[in-house]
């Protein structure tokens, strides 16, 4: 093996190892701790920007470790792999410094950063995965790294949020393995393949394969959250606003929905799915979930829990754009991956300093909150504009994309989807800014607490602005050749057009 | 030298503003709302025509100033010069820069959509001025300004939705952006209807183009001074020049050429009619007046464009002067609203129909037989509307207290529309 095959791998343990010396941390090793994440979270960067660069001039990076007999444990960063880790390392690291930000003085800190960093190995193991066996496995690694930190308050509210998370995702996870070793026992192979590997699979075959798209799909729906599998979600927002970032953002619903990319594309293939007529239901299904979700945020006074309804709704664009089954609809719903991770961490970490700072856990308490805290509200206001769609912020180019794709393909519906969704997520966002900006400021706030002449402490402060600048860049600077729409683009040229 | 100082000038009128607007930066200066406006002053005097690309930008954006365009930024230039010295900060100094903050976002979203020289550009600071424009309008927290913030928002994203719909149209025709290349393309094909409407809608919401004139009432009527000019130099001024800028003008649309007329037709009568009825010249100082005026000259603007649509050879010839009209026109209303005693109580009208006109449907709608309950909630609505806005009013809302109960029937903006377009359509097919 050369240093190349090595490198997935370094990737990985990158987090595994620093997260595994803090679970043996004591809790009054802060330097040590805050060291370790932050050392982790760089390394994982400075080797995802080699794979990246490196993958642009067109190096190949494959880890191979044998796992069962025929069946290899592998690691392998292509163009949709890369797209997926690179979304995880950058957001890590913002999280990462908000959370040290955020549970500074709070209990259990090793426990919290020991399984953050495990979550995160399980979100990069997914992104990476070769194929469907090591997915699979890290993808239960996933589930399992979450749980604590969903309980991680002990509150009775938040352990029952974890069982229900638990009976939810195990569920999933089960219906995953069965459609697994069903696949494995008629194709013999479960390796990812660009286009897919079914397409020689004889007819006799078929009834049994659209089975086995439908237990694959409804067990990663569960974790991306489309109805009727949504359940677990809002109830997961009691965990502490790192771990909803983490969670709505980058970890959990989007493994779910990377994992919907990986099947439908390097699995069954998109013209193969089309042809047995799978997709067309998801795509309903997908349409579904983008207009229940908005309509049910739209009766939250919860802040958390509207967010949480609205990742519900934004996480199913990236179903429907593959279930559109055309090239421009795939760079809408692969590149939604990305810029929806970016709009709703920036959203969360600001509820997450709303509520840190202030007290503010409900939309009804948010009246003139802007003059008490203009920057968390300015990053907000980026964010929640992005969601809606508004030019010339990065949920805009998804929704271009997604509305040409259905004209490419001729599913002028998905328009009328698309102008709905931005309707109601208008009508959920724009009150909050109104309230916040326009409303005159209360006579106190429900907790409040001072950091000087700042309006939060820095480490709070400075993810959203991060994340939320990086939203708008995603959107400005669309074109430049490392964007994540230049990324999309590849990726579907991939599937697409390359023989 | 020239070419790179004044490209520089044209730089500079859209992202000094942006740099402006955040608090922290205008804050240290005096002043800040006067010297956002200095480079587009400098832009209005350089003689030559200037432009550059971004490529990099959006799809690949650029700005560009000619002739046309400084027409509309000289008239722009000089109202936000008036809106800057007559806006009057709240004493608060946080509110303040808040307010100045929205204001100089409106001032680049403005900017930007008139120097802006592709369709994405344009809807992206099209986007940014009307949200800062609603911001504007509602910052002072008045209920009148909230109902008309409202009114205006939901407006404005409907029609930010329906451009969005066109504008998707064009992508998936052409890859060019550009006014005059998508203009060309959109005119060629078969989906181009649809584009059509969707401009059309877009615009006459934003524009409170004739029927959709409600909130352009409600703001005019309640707002200050100074919003009322921004009324006229952003989303007024804007959305006209988007109409010219992103409508293909083809030989196929006779019969949309007619409906955009008959839509003028009836703007200008509705208009006349208030005018005559609710005398015009004794309220010349009314607020509620301008905003008619505005309505009647977008209804002129309709009957053009609409005649433009049945001869596209007629329009190509003379197209050019609508910039110049346009700018006159701005500039000619906010000198009347500048001369215009500022109003001091909160006058709430959403409708103004006139004694003519309630006559006629007074027969008709008691001819239809409306529920007492719909009657109760029309009638509550005229007094609280019509108490509003001088002695006329105040007339009118001694004849409904006096025990007629028949004018609320007529006060409802579904009669008028229906009124006004029959009377645009007879007024049409009589000119036809």
């Amino acid at each position: 093996m050369n240093w190349n095959d090595w490198v997935p791998l370094l990737v990985v343990i990158s987090s595994l190892l620093p997260g595994l010396i803090i679970f043996g941390l004591a809790e009054d090793k802060v330097r040590a701790r805050v060291m370790l994440n932050l050392f982790g979270a760089l390394a994982k960067l400075a080797l995802v920007s080699l794979m990246l660069w490196g993958v642009y001039q067109g190096y190949h990076y494959e880890t191979r470790l044998p796992l069962l007999p025929n069946l290899d444990l592998v690691l392998r960063a292509g163009p949709l792999a890369l797209l997926f880790v690179s979304l995880s390392t950058i957001l890590w690291l913002v999280t990462t410094v908000y959370a040290i930000g955020y549970l500074e003085n709070s209990p259990h800190r090793s426990r919290f950063f020991g399984f953050f960093s495990l979550c995160v190995t399980a979100t990069v193991g997914v992104a990476l995965a070769g194929n469907l066996i090591t997915f699979l496995l890290f993808y239960e690694l996933l589930t399992l790294a979450t749980y604590p930190l969903i309980v991680h308050r002990g509150t009775e509210e938040a352990r029952q949020a974890g069982k229900t998370y638990l009976r939810y995702t195990i569920s999933g996870g089960a219906l995953l393995l069965i459609g697994t070793v069903w696949l494995y026992s008629i194709t013999g192979t479960l390796e990812f393949t660009p286009k897919g590997f079914l397409s020689n699979i004889g007819e006799q075959h078929y009834p049994a394969l659209i089975s086995i798209f439908a237990l694959l799909i409804t067990g990663l729906g569960v974790k991306a959250a489309l109805v009727p599998l949504h359940g677990w979600l809002p109830l997961a927002m009691i965990a502490p606003a790192p771990v909803s970032a983490l969670l709505h953002a980058v970890a959990v619903v989007k493994a779910g929905a990377f994992g919907i990319i990986r099947v439908v594309y390097d699995v069954f293939g998109v013209e193969f799915s089309a042809g047995l007529g799978v997709l067309t239901p998801l795509a309903w299904v997908a349409a579904f979930t983008i207009i229940y979700g908005s309509v049910r945020a739209l009766f939250q006074d919860d802040l958390k829990r509207r967010l949480a309804y609205s990742t519900i709704s934004q996480v199913s664009y990236i179903a429907l754009g593959v279930a559109i089954a055309g090239p421009i609809a795939t760079i809408g719903g692969v590149v939604h991956l990305v810029h929806q991770g970016l709009m709703k961490i920036t959203l969360f970490f600001c509820a997450g300093n709303l509520a840190e700072t202030l007290g503010i856990h409900k939309i009804s308490e948010m009246n003139g909150v802007g003059r008490r805290m203009p920057w968390t509200m300015a990053a907000f206001t980026i964010g929640a504009f992005g969601m809606i769609g508004a030019p010339p912020i990065a949920g805009f180019i998804s929704k271009w994309y997604l509305g040409l794709g259905a004209l490419n393909a001729e599913q002028s519906w998905v328009i009328f989807v698309l102008a709905g969704s931005s309707l109601l997520n208008a009508a959920y966002f724009l009150p909050i800014l109104h309230r916040a900006w326009f409303m005159p400021l209360p006579e106190s706030w429900p907790n409040e607490h001072h950091f000087g002449n700042k309006e939060t402490a820095w480490a709070l402060l400075l993810p959203p602005l991060v994340t939320a600048a990086m939203a708008l860049a995603a959107g400005l600077l669309v074109t430049l050749p490392f964007s994540p729409l230049e990324w999309a683009k590849l990726i579907s040229v991939r599937e697409f057009y390359q023989p | 030298m020239n070419i790179e100082f004044y490209t520089i000038t044209l730089w500079m009128t859209v992202i000094w503003p942006l740099l402006l607007s955040i608090p922290s930066l205008h804050s240290r200066f005096p002043w800040p709302r006067h010297l956002a406006i200095i480079p587009a002053v400098g832009l209005t005097a350089i003689p030559a025509d200037v432009s550059f690309n971004i490529p990099w930008l959006l799809y690949g954006t650029g700005f560009a100033i000619d002739e046309n365009v400084r027409w509309i930024l000289g008239a722009v230039v000089v109202i936000w010069f008036a809106a800057a010295t007559i806006s009057s900060p709240s004493k608060e100094k946080v509110s303040s820069n808040y307010s100045t903050t929205l204001y100089l976002l409106t001032l680049t979203g403005s900017l930007g959509v008139l120097l802006t020289t592709d369709l994405v550009g344009f809807f992206s600071f099209s986007t940014l001025m009307g949200y800062g424009f609603y911001g504007l309008l509602i910052q002072d927290g008045t209920k009148a300004l909230q109902r008309a913030g409202r009114l205006y928002l939901y407006f404005l994203i409907v029609a930010d939705i329906a451009l969005f719909e066109a504008l998707l149209l064009v992508a998936f025709t052409t890859e060019h952006f550009q006014y005059d290349m998508a203009r060309q393309t959109m005119s060629d094909i078969s989906s181009s209807p649809v584009y059509l409407y969707m401009v059309l809608i877009g615009f006459a919401l934003k524009a409170a183009i004739w029927p959709f004139y409600f909130w352009l009432t409600a703001a005019f009527n309640s707002s200050s001074r100074a919003i009322a000019l921004l009324l006229i130099a952003g989303p007024i001024t804007m959305s006209l020049l988007g109409l010219l800028r992103w409508l293909p003008i083809r030989d196929d649309i006779y019969i949309l050429g007619l409906i955009v007329q008959l839509l003028g037709a009836a703007a200008i009568l509705h208009s006349a009619l208030n005018f005559f009825t609710s005398g015009i010249f004794k309220q010349s100082k009314n607020r509620f007046n301008t905003a008619w005026l505005i309505i009647s000259f977008t209804g002129l603007l309709s009957l053009a464009l609409g005649a433009a649509l049945q001869n596209p050879t007629l329009w190509q010839q003379y197209s050019y002067i609508v910039y110049p009209v346009i700018s006159i026109f701005s500039l000619s209303l906010s000198l009347l609203i500048l001369t215009t005693v500022k109003t001091h109580s909160e006058p709430e009208s959403v409708d103004n129909t006139p004694t003519l006109i309630i006559n006629i449907f007074h027969k008709l709608k008691k001819w239809l037989h409306l529920t007492q309950q719909l009657a109760g909630d029309l009638k509550l609505k005229t007094v609280t509307l019509w108490d509003r806005t001088g002695s006329f009013v105040i007339k009118q809302y001694q004849h409904v207290s006096s025990g007629q109960k028949i004018t609320f029937l007529v006060t409802d903006w579904k009669t008028n529309i229906i009124l006004f377009l029959i009377l645009g359509l007879v007024l049409t097919w009589l000119a036809i």
